[in-house]
């Protein structure tokens, strides 16, 4: 399975709506919406960039909302899928401010199944999971490589239905685009610590992985399958076609890596 | 929404559970670096309190900062208000010039048992990045610093001495190239590098335990200044005054004094910068004009707009130039320990000349906030009560920024 991620209202607001209807033309079994944020900490420069155009173009959550439904209005192409499978990926304070309450309600009339929030711990997670699954929505949590046992089960239980899988140290992009942070995570190991970090969540629970994080082709998507993984997230790679080629370009990658 | 965290709070209130300051504080970070969050708060209860940790740490106060730092009676600020005695904890005077090195310090202890022999911090006016390269030069680590484009211009000379220490200084570009997204950076740096790196936050900010280890660690300026003003004046302070940006001094003096303010026996005050004034949009003061929301791992009083979005602040002094403020200041406000106020940047600068020519002492931009106060204070005190305020830092480095 493959998600792909692109920021609501980047390049423009006419342009990301687009974007929207070819992920759902294309049957792309998740999209996560970014809804941009001044300061975005988990996000590497392509993000960074996004979230900073997509705010001078005015964006927020009730404008996400409104396009969100207009493309409902206009007719999906598959139940579960594409626009039918949409989460928000938002960081805490937007969604904060804007109140949960009036969230959730929000979701549930545009049809948006929920929403994954990067700077959201277990620690901070736990009303919030309740909230979301009384309302029969889906609140995605994190695990990255750095989590031991027992958070990796904590979490799994708690996510819900999926989980999304960081799959290195470090802030979402290619590392081409994070040179500048050294990343001094290109361990060896690396894939031999995510299959296992895969087996131990699949021990847990069947709940569905989703791995992200530098995943920027087929090659990549492949791979991400190959060490155990339900589904491979795109995001930065992505959007910079989006921003710098254009819809064409953004779809016809689309429809290759598919 | 709000109530959903207030519930929690109360539930797991300051007593029971350190995490949050009634609503404020807690872990809103990437899960990346929740590992690192709890290996760091083991660390500290495991060491700090130890004997060998303490002997090792006193030593290098004692010798190396210069600790215990003096408590000068300011005789003509206070004969030219003509009311309470104003008496000024010299921080200034700690090797570095600000108190930023206690915390540097007692962290790049820590780091050693937590076997990284990296350091990553972020810095505004450059006091903290000074102090952390500095502790990093003696103790023999790898040192890099984030600091905003436009700091590294107008603080100039502190990049300067950085780089003489041995830190590479990395300017950041992105955002309003100061404060703000120097943290955010170096937060980026170090889920990146977690493995191999620690963070030395230079504030009492961000996700816990941050804001109760940097407060533990500047407890030390209330601490002496109890001991001290009971020893020269066999009584304490009327009223406690400190500048607050992120509110790492504020925090260090106020602390020690929060049962006596709690009972009402002593005004805490903290001096916010509100830049050209709270009601124009350039501005820093988070709880004078702020809004509860999350930025850089904590919920806190902080510069929004009505999405949620950070909203850029201003002031001349780079060290307070920070939408956000330490969550227990948050909860001091809410609580009414601390009075938070805020001072104009024309008024601190009346104040930083004011005070050089009367005391001889450059503060810093930052505390020149603290002492502008005064103006407000010293008229409704009275002969024979104390004013104790902060000198956090000394003030070398802003003399190109006050021309």
């Amino acid at each position: 399975m493959l998600g792909i991620y692109i920021t609501a209202g980047y390049p423009d607001i006419e342009t990301s709506k687009k974007a929207l209807r070819s992920l759902d033309d294309n049957n792309i079994d998740l999209i996560e919406l970014g809804v941009p944020f001044s300061d975005p900490l988990a996000d590497g420069p392509v993000i960074q960039k996004a979230s900073h155009q997509a705010l001078i173009n005015g964006v927020n959550l009730d404008k996400i909302f409104s396009m969100v439904s207009e493309l409902q209005n206009e007719g999906t192409k598959n139940p579960g899928k594409g626009i039918n499978n949409l989460i928000l990926f938002s960081y805490f304070n937007p969604l904060f401010v804007y109140g949960f309450d009036k969230l959730i309600a929000k979701c549930k009339e545009t049809g948006i199944r929920g929403a994954l929030i990067p700077d959201l711990p277990i620690e901070e997670a736990q009303e919030l999971c309740q909230k979301f699954k009384e309302a029969d929505l889906d609140l995605i949590l994190l695990i990255a490589i750095t989590s031991n046992k027992e958070r990796i089960k904590k979490i799994s239980e708690l996510s819900n239905p999926w989980i999304y899988l960081v799959s290195r140290t470090g802030v979402t992009g290619s590392t081409e685009d994070i040179k500048n942070l050294e990343s001094s995570n290109l361990e060896k190991n690396l894939d031999e610590k995510l299959k296992n970090i895969i087996k131990e969540i699949k021990s847990n629970t069947n709940k569905k992985v989703a791995l992200g994080f530098g995943i920027d082709s087929k090659e990549k998507i492949d791979h991400a399958l190959s060490l155990g993984a339900d589904m491979a997230i795109i995001g930065s790679k992505t959007l910079k076609l989006l921003g710098d080629s254009g819809l064409e370009e953004f779809s016809k990658f689309i429809t290759s890596v598919q | 929404m709000f109530g959903l965290f207030k519930e929690k709070s109360q539930k797991n209130g300051v007593n029971q559970s350190k995490k949050y300051f009634g609503a404020y504080g807690g872990q809103f970070v990437p899960e990346t670096l929740m590992p690192a969050l709890e290996e760091f708060e083991a660390t500290f209860q495991k060491y700090f309190y130890t004997k060998e940790y303490q002997a090792e740490f006193q030593h290098y106060l004692k010798n190396y900062v210069g600790r215990p730092t003096p408590m000068y009676f300011a005789k003509r600020l206070t004969e030219k208000y003509g009311k309470a005695k104003i008496y000024l904890k010299r921080e200034d005077l700690n090797h570095t010039g600000a108190h930023k090195i206690n915390n540097a310090l007692g962290q790049a202890l820590l780091a050693k048992h937590l076997n990284k022999k990296e350091i990553v911090a972020e810095t505004g006016a450059g006091q903290h990045g000074v102090a952390t390269a500095t502790v990093c030069a003696l103790l023999d680590l790898k040192c890099k610093i984030f600091m905003g484009e436009q700091d590294t211009i107008r603080q100039a000379p502190n990049v300067k001495r950085m780089k003489l220490l041995g830190a590479e200084v990395i300017p950041v570009t992105s955002g309003t190239k100061t404060l703000k997204d120097a943290t955010s950076e170096a937060i980026r740096y170090w889920v990146t590098n977690v493995d191999s790196t620690h963070y030395i936050i230079g504030s009492a900010v961000g996700p816990y335990p941050y804001p109760y280890i940097v407060r533990e660690m500047q407890r030390i300026i209330g601490d002496e200044s109890k001991a001290q003003l009971s020893e020269l004046e066999h009584k304490l302070p009327d009223y406690v005054l400190a500048c607050v940006g992120g509110g790492s001094n504020a925090i260090g003096i106020f602390y020690p004094f929060i049962k006596e303010a709690a009972a009402g026996k002593i005004k805490l005050i903290g001096v916010e910068a509100a830049g050209h004034g709270i009601d124009t949009d350039k501005h820093a003061a988070s709880i004078t004009k702020g809004r509860p929301g999350v930025l850089h791992g904590a919920m806190s009083y902080l510069l929004q707009d009505k999405d949620g979005q950070v909203q850029e602040p201003h002031s001349v002094s780079a060290g307070l130039d920070y939408p956000g403020v330490g969550p227990e200041h948050s909860y001091f406000h809410d609580e009414g320990l601390v009075q938070y106020v805020p001072c104009k940047d024309d008024d601190a600068i009346r104040a930083f000349r004011e005070v050089t020519k009367l005391e001889g002492i450059i503060p810093a931009l930052e505390t020149a906030h603290a002492f502008a106060y005064l103006e407000t204070l010293m008229p409704q005190t009275k002969e024979g009560e104390i004013v104790l305020l902060n000198l956090s830092g000394r003030g070398d480095k802003d003399l190109d920024s006050i021309n």
